[in-house]
């Protein structure tokens, strides 16, 4: 049994401790919110914050965040506040939508270390793949979130 | 997931059909709470739906005044669900901050109107491709909730015994001008729906239109950034197991045996199957089934393709062009007449690469079947044609068969396959639960229906007076209709092979277009602009050439040729003057490439700005001039093309399938990547209207950008790219 928060709640998954933290919290703990892309931490379509950390749930066994603290698209906000969502929909940023997720939350663990971004930093900051290309609008809303 | 769909006062289909009147396109029918058979939403907004009041085929109007548009669309990124909603909104007068969307299947209405009419590509299917969607339902859509506004019109009118013609509607009320009245549609639709159903009804003035023509939020953004949207991956049933694959690695073997005992033996668990050409195993998690799937050592039976290669194909195809049996399709003048008496020419051969489509969401349906049928959940591109190859995969007559379409995590004409559907049906009905079946991003990319590796032999030739006298090109390949719909290939020639090869960019008096086909080691299918951007980049690259042959400006020599397509050289000057064409800053240089899309109204012009950094090129902006008619929502035409424009530079710089042994080399983003933040330019589009008819947005950003980044690139380093990717040439 591997215990952790998740979005503030306990849960706790009885699983093979590989199997990636990704598929517990799609699979087990019914979250489907972040996306599968690659499963090779590739893409970061996977990627949520542990303990504060952006990382790709893909490549990170469920086994790693026992005991530690998860947060995913779902546990951004629970009405679409949080500023970075709010850029979003403002920039009109996803197409299929479908890296949003993961690009949301790889922004948001961004933000966290650089309050001021510049659009150098956020290149090399935001390595996620987005295959429709918001790309533009990803960059535009992560600097008006900045400093909203 | 919201089904979106009132089950208490429910018609059967042969009631529906016989009180929907047989008013092509727009079957209005106000009826208390009625729900449509096999018409089901996998995306309507969580919030519960109120009670409908009246509906039609594209349109629902609920108890509290909101609307769902019934969308005849994938949702695939492209956003014409939001665009044709805006348009139904506007003609009835709703309120477009209570308008959702629903993704709609199952009525003859949503027949693809450009490409799905009697003797039509797609006759009768329900397809979202060739960037059709828009421009084939503006009218039908508009004709629907005209025919639903006379009818709330006249009932109001009736009440208040006035003159209809004074009054109108607006933020989903009749008003009435003179009196001041106003009544909301709600409170009106019951006497509405007494009324006949006009056949003929008045479409609003465009002057009148509030959200037509004017940039509008897509309605689906908000589900797309809380994890919200349900795509097909994210469909969870009672009961439901998860289903892995692996794929035959050459296409031709088959599953001959598997270690078995070995992925039963971990935990989770539940079937393994060796069926048609892959292996299956269901397991309580998608995980444990793939990494059973890794460690069940399956053998594959000997494939005659296992001796193909990159190399091989490529000397299939050269060989198609040297050899004899090409098949003209298009023979204009006399060529070689032309080609004997000018005054400059040039003569190239060109091949762009097998390419994947890498949609972000990988293949995925889920499959139940159920006391009574089937039901299928997938982000479907040709729910109709989708539909029939589950029933017939199952062994169903098709009206057992419900699918329903849920939002795809990108399409780019990869979600009208058939395969990945089918082998979802062939392992629910053995599991006998239902299944979700994901494939890897592995199986995604090595057993994808390709972009097809094409070459061409391409000559062109100007006159005396600079005037472009012929083109004679000879295209070699396997267009993806000879896989998927061989039926369609007449005489012969695969037309997505041979798109936009023609004269219509450019009315040279001598023409010989030919096609050489050959075989494949590797399946083909439709990939964003299907034939149109290799042919573009072949006959703007050969144009580029003849330009540096005869020491002229790209753009100088060819306004002339322009001067019957008033609209295309709008484009050109238009893209020639936001780019500073000619005058290229220091170190930088730019290519250009345009073209005429003549079928959905698109005129299309490119510049891409590029300069040297650590001796690879960097291209720094991107320009595109666009006249593809009007466009309903601009700011989602200027996403798309955006979008387009890094989708095909992804392409262009560094995409490309190979083969070897038979088996596709690339697996995974490391191999097959894809464009990050750190490698995208500005990428300006600028709109021009050259028409009040919807045109096509989705693809037309695409095919001029590969020829214009050759371009670009031969103007600074004189290095002519005749062979995609560029990343080749730079390593
Ligand atoms: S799915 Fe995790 S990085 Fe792609
Ligand atoms: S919005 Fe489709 S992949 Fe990013």
């Amino acid at each position: 049994m591997i215990s952790f928060r998740l979005n503030g709640e306990p849960v706790s998954v009885d699983v093979d401790p590989e199997k990636p933290l990704l598929w517990a919290i799609r699979e087990n703990a019914g979250l489907t919110g972040t996306k599968f892309g690659c499963g090779k931490g590739l893409c970061g379509a996977c990627t949520v914050h542990v303990d504060g950390d952006a990382q790709r749930s893909c490549s990170v066994p469920v086994s790693e965040v026992e005991g530690k603290s998860v947060l995913t698209v779902e546990g951004l906000s629970n009405d679409r506040s949080h500023k970075l969502q709010q850029a979003w929909i403002e920039h009109a940023v996803p197409q299929c939508g479908y890296c949003q997720s993961g690009m949301l939350m790889a922004a948001a663990g961004f933000l966290a270390t650089n309050t001021d971004p510049s659009d150098a930093d956020i290149d090399a900051a935001i390595t996620n793949i987005c295959r429709c290309g918001t790309y533009h609008r990803i960059r535009a809303a992560i600097k008006a979130a900045a400093t909203a | 997931m919201t089904q979106g769909q009132t089950r208490a006062h429910k018609l059967d289909r042969r009631q529906f059909l016989r009180r929907s009147g047989a008013v092509a396109g727009s079957v209005v029918l106000l009826q208390i709470a009625i729900s449509l058979e096999g018409c089901t939403s996998g995306s309507s907004s969580p919030d519960v739906l109120a009670e409908t009041v009246a509906s039609n085929a594209f349109l629902r109007l609920h108890a509290d005044n909101s609307i769902s548009f019934l969308s005849p669309a994938a949702e695939i990124g492209q956003g014409t669900s939001s665009t044709l909603a805006m348009i139904a909104c506007d003609e009835l007068g709703a309120d477009w901050n209570k308008t959702r969307f629903e993704l709609a299947t199952g009525l003859p209405e949503y027949r693809n109107m450009l490409l799905g009419q009697p003797g039509q590509l797609y006759a009768g299917e329900q397809v979202t491709g060739g960037s059709t969607v828009t421009a084939g339902f503006f009218m039908p859509v508009r004709t629907a909730a005209a025919q639903m506004r006379e009818m709330l019109t006249l009932a109001a009118a009736q009440k208040w015994q006035v003159n209809p013609a004074e009054c109108s509607t607006a933020d989903a009320a009749v008003k009435h001008v003179g009196s001041g009245r106003s009544i909301m549609f709600a409170a009106i639709a019951p006497a509405a729906a007494e009324l006949p159903v006009p056949a003929k009804p008045a479409l609003r003035d465009p002057a009148e239109w509030k959200l037509i023509g004017r940039p509008q939020k897509r309605l689906d953004i908000p589900s797309k950034v809380d994890g919200s949207a349900i795509f097909a991956v994210d469909v969870v049933r009672p009961g439901m197991l998860y289903a892995a694959i692996r794929h035959a690695p050459v296409v031709g073997s088959k599953p001959v045996r598997a270690d078995e005992a070995k992925a039963r033996a971990r935990k989770g668990v539940k079937h393994v199957y060796l069926i048609d050409n892959f292996a299956a195993v269901v397991a309580d998690s998608w995980w444990t089934a793939n990494t059973a799937l890794e460690e069940m050592d399956i053998q594959w039976s000997d494939a005659p393709n296992a001796q193909a290669s990159t190399a091989t194909e490529l000397a299939k195809l050269k060989a198609a062009l040297d050899g004899p049996g090409a098949l003209p399709f298009e023979v204009k003048g006399d060529a070689a007449a032309a080609f004997a008496a000018a005054k400059t020419k040039v003569a190239q051969d060109y091949d762009v690469p097998h390419l994947a489509h890498a949609t972000m969401e990988p293949m995925s349906v889920v499959a139940e079947f159920t006391a009574d049928g089937l039901s299928i959940w997938t982000g479907a591109q040709g729910p109709t044609v989708q539909r029939r190859a589950a029933a017939s995969a199952a062994g169903l007559p098709e009206e057992k068969v419900h699918l329903t379409v849920t939002y795809a995590g990108g399409g780019f004409g990869r979600r009208g396959d058939l395969d990945y559907v089918e082998q979802a049906v062939k392992i629910a009905q053995r599991a006998a639960v239902p299944i979700k079946l994901i494939w890897s991003r592995e199986e995604d990319i090595q057993h994808d229906q390709y972009r097809p590796f094409t070459a061409i032999r391409a000559e062109a030739a100007l006159d005396a007076k600079d005037n472009l006298s012929a083109l004679r090109m000879r295209v070699a390949g396997r267009g993806p209709w000879s896989d998927q719909r061989p039926y369609l290939v007449q005489k012969g020639v695969d037309f997505m092979l041979i798109d936009a090869l023609n004269t219509k960019t450019y009315p040279a008096a001598n023409a010989l277009f030919e096609v050489a086909p050959t075989t494949s080691a590797v399946r083909h299918g439709p990939w964003r602009g299907i034939a149109v951007p290799p042919n573009i980049f072949f006959l703007e690259s050969l144009i580029d050439e003849l330009a540096v042959a005869a020491k002229l400006d790209p753009i100088a020599m060819r306004r002339p040729w322009l001067a019957g397509d008033k609209r295309l050289l709008a484009v050109v000057n238009k893209a020639a003057k936001e780019a500073g064409w000619g005058a290229a800053r220091e170190g930088h240089a730019l290519g250009f490439a345009c073209y005429t899309e003549e079928r959905w109204l698109c005129r299309v012009a490119t510049v891409v700005d590029t300069s040297l950094v650590d001796g690879k090129p960097k291209v720094d902006r991107i320009v595109v001039a666009v006249d593809h008619g009007f466009s309903v929502n601009p700011a989602n035409v200027i996403a798309q093309i955006q979008g387009a424009a890094l989708f095909a530079l992804t392409a262009a710089l560094k995409g490309e399938i190979t083969i070897k042994d038979g088996q596709v080399e690339q697996s995974n983003f490391h191999d097959y990547p894809a464009i990050m933040l750190a490698e995208v330019p500005p990428v300006d589009v600028f709109l021009i209207a050259g028409d009040q008819i919807p045109g096509a947005a989705g693809e037309i950003g695409v095919p001029a950008i590969a020829p214009a980044l050759t371009a670009s690139i031969f103007a600074l380093t004189g290095k002519r790219i005749r062979s995609l990717p560029v990343s080749k040439h730079f390593a």
